[in-house]
């Protein structure tokens, strides 16, 4: 199992005076290898909180998080650091890719927190994938260059290169057209999912759930899976 | 991909950051780099300074007012090989044109040898020349073949202090046109001490000049260019005739040791007395009157004697109280005697020399004021010696100056008031037959008492000729006698020229201080755009840290990616360096020449001064970037990818902290307690303490603002129904940067504010407790002037007895001759600082002066002037000094209490204390004593040079023109006391005026960071603005809106800048010499005006464009 949450809580202060304000309540999820699920809700119903708890990005107010097995709620900020390097890959609705440097750089840059990866294969490995997604000729373009589809493909990519154990993508699609936000999922459910590797999506499109293997919906604090 | 690479590419990414960031640190590094090279090359110009006035000169005998001989060197020249010795003779004097159009009166006369010129690498001028250095000829507009005449004083046997040393006036001249004129390079610019300003030298033949000045084969001056062995081979080699010292005949079975300057030394006596235990004193004195009741007979020589002497005349010593006389005087009055016999008692009076040449009659029954007294000199004739006694004809006197030309008694130039109608012809008579062969002997002992002085108290010494060997005399004397023990020094050239140079004023540290606050203002710049520049990649930084960058990681891509614009710019800022100081040099020639008079400097550059300037300010620089990336990289990386750069900044906890109210609390009532404290402090104690309280005033109320902007963000019951409330409510979002702003302008202000305070202003006052000291003239001669000039009949003689001693009066100063000026105005360390001696009693009765700290005073001293400190006597016969505090604490580098090591004129290390210090006055540049102590220390030192004048005279250019001929000859400078003490004022307001300026540029540094903030905080809330024009408010409105924000916090910094700073010129304000409140005026609101219309401007260039925009985007 890649990933176990265990009766997580979390909540936020609102300050002067005012009671917390809870996000999520007692929820309980397992991801297996291999797997694709999807999380929805309205807006602000605490989707992204769960998403950036499981990344490890956040912490639950109560509640385990493993990941492999590993209780990443205790671990220090330079471990949670570690994991996010080498099990994690994060694909955001903004494409989040550094400005200064070129599409190949970007790919590579996880390679420079991630210190498992070998670094002799990187380039060979980047070029690969970024001739599968269709970028065989935009490697040395910077990312102001390309187009907003050519980006989060790009974001895919990166998300990939050390070849993490969970994927996490948060409304991947969100600035996308329809069109294009198909090709993304579809390169998301080709190269994602694969015997090490699981997916979980954060959307708010009902198609795009239903795409992945198990579907979850947040609502009324419930955790539900449809 | 590594992270320097990453790192790189954000460097060039983040252009117009990496710009900021780099002009920041180039202008931090400039400043610095450039202040420490101004210190550099004010050292390299000192230095090329002493270069050029030693030469290679490495020691040097300075003989004060001895001359030792010429084959002394001549000795060495033979004995030592490498070694250049020169002999020269050195003296001040005046100079002038034949028409008088041209005059200079502080001139220095050099006789010098060949090899003067060969220890300045130059060709020697020949045989017959008079030469001028450069800086004469530029100063005088002289040119080769000009005729110039030259004076001096042809220097006495003896101190013209000394009793019987003659007339006083002897002036030597040269007169002839200019054959050379000596460039620097050639040894022109020679002097030993360590001045500011060139000397105007003028060159000469040694043997021409020793002929002028009657000192044949003589020099006061040895040189060499080399210092091992220097004093050892002078001490091992000297002869009698270098010590002044010379045998003639005299009585068989005895040699007699005379001196050439008629007093033989204490020093000399007690050496001869040890190796030599037979040897016996003789003093020799001219007796005003011998009386028996109502006869007297005039001008008598009387000489002391002791066993030996008596032996010679066939006579026992005499003892004390009785005296043996001249057969002569047996006679009667007519015949120029006074009927005495044996055991009849007489009376004697002489002349003792006060200070000036003022001579006090001892043994008259009168005081100094002609009342009666019981002051009578009283002897019983015991024994009588013949007048035709053989060996009286043999030399009982010195060779006093005058004496063996005189054609008679009455022609004698004794130097000493004598009045020549009391002379008889019988006494002429005597004269005649017997010249000055005593008329009376006395007791050995009691006539050194009664007429030994500081010069010495014998004339000659007996010593037994039986197994008398010279050679060997003159070894063990040599063995007791050091030359330094005589009052001449030896002075190590090159190593004190080496000290005055590099313990001169640090210039580079100087420059630094006061360009302070540009590099402040430039790492504050620094501050402000590193924090921007995060603040703008909130989500960059967070997508690292999703992927997996450590915080570590994260703070070191941005470090390296800033170390590239710190380390260029630092870089960068060393040739930006070189350029300052050469803008600064320019300065200094131009604009700023008021505190350097006198010195055009060249540029230098020390490579630890780059190294110090750029690694510095790369070091400096890193910290503020680091700092100002400190708080981003403890966020979260979900923080920072849900965050926006407007939020990210300011605070979410609205509650003002409790440490908030401490801090605010603690710095006030620092501020409180350091003024109480100051109260009952004075001077730069008092200064200082206030200065620190305004600062601490300063910090309390940038605490006190920031609970306050905090506050009104808490306070959501404010009626903002005005531009002005919801914009000083906006100052409040961002508090630290806000306060940014406020603090660097609030300096800034504080700053140039209180520093200016200190500007001293003319002090034209009249008042005794002015800097003035309440007298009108301050005048220095180059010769000393011997005479009390407060005697009408003295100002008979100079052509001044126009003037009253109610209207005119002289406080006179006795000087150290080779000594430097130690003050404000020579850059140089002064190591053989000026000292003056005065009797402090006068001072202390006008109440002369203000003191600016004086030490603890004992109530049972009973002192009522700091000026009677001066004859404090201490225990350990430390010698209490006053000096100015302006030159005290920056030329000399001490304080109160301190302590000061010099050797006195008899070769001995003194100490003195710094007991008083005065504040700001015209004294700056000398240390005062006593001159009890000063004739104590330098007993050879005649006369004064230095006057303070106090005069009622309205017509001022009179008095000035009359007094300046009047000592013509003596080379009396004359200058209005507030015209010196402004040329003072002149050196401090400069340093002000640099740093105002330099201040100034760094207020305008801040204003720019203000200009930045307000950039950006439009930029970051552009789409606020854009809310604002759709809902009604027009650009002006918005202009308002935005300007006011900033303004309201300029305004703030202002306000606290310029209350703190009240407070720290608070003392002076209640002072004599209140700060020039005008000026403080001018500059605040120059700093107002200036901030203001920069904070449009920024506002302006902010909001251009179509806010409408914004909203259209959303």
């Amino acid at each position: 199992m890649i990933l176990e949450l265990r009766d997580i809580n979390k909540s936020y202060a609102e300050g002067d005076g005012n009671p917390d304000r809870v996000i999520i309540k007692n929820l309980n999820l397992k991801i297996d290898f291999n797997e694709s699920i999807s999380i929805v809700g309205s807006s602000g119903c605490g989707k992204t909180t769960l998403l950036n708890l499981i990344g490890t990005l956040d912490n639950p107010n109560s509640g385990e998080i493993l990941i492999n097995g590993n209780d990443v709620t205790k671990m220090s900020d330079d471990e949670l650091s570690l994991i996010r390097a080498k099990y994690i890959g994060f694909i955001f609705q903004s494409h989040h890719l550094l400005p200064q440097i070129s599409v190949i750089e970007n790919v590579k840059i996880p390679c420079i927190a991630n210190n498992d990866i070998n670094k002799a294969s990187i380039n060979d490995k980047a070029e690969e994938l970024l001739i599968k997604v269709g970028l065989k000729d935009q490697f040395n373009k910077l990312p102001s260059q390309l187009s907003g589809g050519e980006k989060q493909r790009v974001a895919i990519i990166r998300s990939l290169i050390n070849e993490p154990n969970l994927i996490l993508a948060d409304e991947p699609t969100g600035s996308l057209d329809k069109s294009r936000g198909d090709e993304i999922i579809d390169l998301l459910q080709d190269l994602c999912i694969n015997d090490k590797t699981s997916l979980v999506v954060v959307t708010h499109d009902h198609g795009i759930a239903s795409r992945m293997q198990r579907k979850f919906t947040f609502q009324n604090l419930d955790f539900i899976e449809s | 991909m590594s992270i320097l690479r990453l790192a790189f590419k954000g460097f060039i990414y983040n252009w117009r950051l990496s710009i900021s960031l780099l002009i920041g640190t180039f202008i931090a590094s400039s400043i610095l780099t450039g202040s420490l090279l101004v210190g550099d090359s004010v050292k390299k110009t000192l230095s090329a300074r002493a270069n050029e006035r030693i030469g290679l000169i490495k020691s040097a005998l300075i003989c004060g007012d001895r001359f030792v001989t010429t084959d002394l060197v001549k000795t060495l020249n033979q004995k030592i090989d490498g070694y250049t010795l020169s002999s020269s003779l050195r003296f001040p004097g005046t100079l002038s044109t034949p028409d008088k159009t041209k005059r200079s009166n502080t001139i220095k006369i050099n006789g010098v040898d060949q090899n003067f010129w060969t220890l300045f690498g130059s060709n020697d001028l020949g045989s017959n020349y008079l030469a001028i250095n450069r800086t004469l000829a530029n100063q005088k507009k002289l040119q080769i073949g000009d005729r110039i005449i030259v004076k001096f004083e042809i220097p006495g046997q003896v101190s013209k202090d000394a009793p019987l040393s003659g007339e006083s006036d002897k002036i030597g001249s040269i007169s002839g046109n200019i054959t050379h004129i000596v460039d620097p390079s050639q040894g022109g610019s020679f002097n030993l001490f360590a001045e500011q300003e060139r000397p105007l030298n003028i060159f000469l033949p040694l043997t021409e000049l020793q002929y002028k000045s009657d000192k044949l084969k003589r020099c006061n001056l040895i040189l060499s260019n080399e210092v091992e062995g220097f004093e050892e081979s002078i001490n091992k080699n000297w002869s009698l005739g270098d010590i002044e010292l010379r045998f003639r005949p005299t009585h068989k079975g005895f040699k007699e040791l005379v001196s050439e300057r008629v007093f033989i030394s204490d020093k000399i006596e007690s050496s001869i007395k040890s190796k030599n235990p037979n040897s016996e004193s003789v003093i020799s004195y001219l007796i005003n009157d011998i009386k028996k009741d109502s006869l007297t007979v005039p001008y008598s020589v009387g000489t002391g004697i002791g066993n030996s002497a008596a032996k010679i005349l066939g006579l026992t010593k005499p003892k004390a109280n009785e005296v043996i006389l001249n057969s002569w005087l047996k006679q009667t009055e007519l015949d120029g005697g006074i009927n005495a016999e044996k055991n009849d008692l007489i009376n004697i009076t002489f002349f003792a020399v006060k200070d000036s040449r003022e001579f006090q009659i001892i043994g008259d029954g009168l005081d100094e004021n002609g009342n009666p007294t019981n002051d009578t000199v009283s002897f019983k004739v015991s024994n009588f010696v013949n007048e035709d006694n053989g060996s009286l004809s043999m030399k009982w006197v010195p060779d006093f100056p005058g004496l063996d030309t005189a054609k008679n008694l009455a022609s004698w130039e004794s130097g000493m008031p004598l009045d020549t109608t009391k002379i008889r012809d019988s006494d002429e008579l005597y004269w005649d037959k017997y010249r000055s062969a005593p008329k009376a002997f006395f007791n050995l002992e009691q006539a050194q008492e009664l007429w030994g002085n500081r010069f010495g108290a014998c004339t000659s010494i007996l010593i037994a000729s039986e197994s008398f060997n010279t050679d060997e005399f003159i070894s063990s004397l040599r063995e007791e006698i050091n030359l330094s023990d005589l009052g001449m020094s030896f002075n190590a050239i090159q190593k004190n020229a080496q000290s005055s140079v590099n313990d001169s004023l640090d210039f580079g540290s100087l420059f630094a201080s006061l360009s302070g606050f540009i590099i402040i203002s430039a790492f504050l710049l620094c501050y402000v755009f590193a924090s921007f520049s995060v603040e703008s990649r909130t989500v960059e930084l967070g997508t690292y840290g999703a992927i997996g960058f450590t915080r570590r990681q994260i703070g070191k891509i941005l470090k390296i990616e800033f170390l590239f614009s710190l380390i260029l710019g630092s870089l960068l800022g060393a040739f930006g360096g070189s350029i300052y100081t050469k803008l600064a040099l320019l300065g200094f020639s131009s604009i700023w020449s008021g505190a350097t008079t006198g010195i055009e400097f060249v540029y230098g550059s020390d490579p630890s001064s780059f190294a110090i300037g750029v690694f510095g300010i790369i070091i400096f620089s890193y910290i503020v970037i680091s700092l100002s990336i400190r708080n981003i990289t403890r966020k979260t990386p979900r923080e920072l990818l849900s965050a926006d750069s407007v939020s990210l900044g300011s605070s979410i906890d609205l509650k003002v902290k409790k440490s908030k109210y401490i801090y605010m609390f603690i710095c006030f009532f620092q501020g409180v307690l350091l003024m109480i404290l100051g109260k009952s402090l004075e001077g730069i104690k008092l200064a200082l303490t206030f200065y620190g309280s305004g600062f601490m005033f300063l910090l309390g109320f940038i605490f006190l603002f920031a609970i306050r902007l905090k506050k009104r963000r808490e306070n959501h019951n404010l009626d903002l129904m005005s531009t002005v409330q919801i914009s000083t409510r906006n100052a409040g979002r961002r508090v630290n940067r806000s306060l940014a702003v406020i603090s660097t302008v609030a300096l800034g202000v504080f700053l140039v504010v209180a520093v200016n305070a200190f500007r001293l202003g003319d002090d034209t006052t009249e008042s005794n407790q002015s800097g003035t000291g309440g007298f009108e003239f301050f005048s220095e001669s180059t010769l000393p002037i011997y005479e009390n000039i407060n005697d009408l009949g003295i100002r008979d003689q100079f052509g001044i007895e126009e003037y009253s001693l109610s209207q005119l009066k002289f406080f006179p100063f006795r000087r150290l001759v080779n000594s430097e000026e130690a003050s404000c105005q020579n850059l140089n360390n002064a190591t053989n600082p000026r000292i003056l001696g005065t009797d402090p009693i006068p001072l202390a009765a006008r109440n002369s002066f203000r003191f600016s700290s004086t030490i603890d005073i004992d109530d049972s001293l009973n002192i009522d002037s700091p000026w009677m400190l001066l004859n404090k006597k201490f225990d350990n016969k430390t010698i209490p000094i006053i000096g100015d505090q302006a030159s005290v604490m920056w030329a000399l580098k001490k304080k109160i209490g301190d302590s000061i090591e010099v050797i006195d004129g008899n070769g001995n290390l003194r100490n003195l204390q710094i007991v008083a210090l005065l504040e700001n006055s015209t004294l700056q540049g000398n240390l005062i004593i006593s001159e009890n102590n000063f004739l104590e220390m330098y007993p050879n030192t005649g006369g004064y040079q230095t006057f303070l004048i106090d005069s009622n005279i309205e017509d001022k250019q009179k008095l000035s023109n009359d007094l300046t001929k009047a000592f013509e000859l003596r080379g009396f400078d004359i200058i209005d006391s507030n015209v010196r003490l402004a040329n003072y004022s002149t050196v401090q307001n400069t340093y002000i005026s640099i740093f105002s300026v330099l201040g100034g540029l760094g207020v305008l540094l801040g204003t720019v960071g203000v200009g930045a903030i307000i950039a950006r905080s439009v930029l970051e809330r552009r789409n606020e603005l854009s809310i604002m024009r759709a809902i009604g408010f027009n650009k002006k409105n918005i202009h308002t809106y935005v300007l006011y924000e900033h303004l309201y916090l300029v305004f703030i910094g202002i306000f606290i800048g310029l209350i703190s700073s009240l407070v720290s010129v608070t003392p002076s304000a209640f002072s004599s010499s209140s700060p020039p409140f005008n000026l403080l005026i001018i500059i605040t609101i120059s700093i107002t005006v200036g901030s203001c219309v920069f904070c449009y401007i920024a506002t302006s260039l902010s909001i251009k464009g179509n806010l409408i925009q914004g909203i259209k985007s959303q």
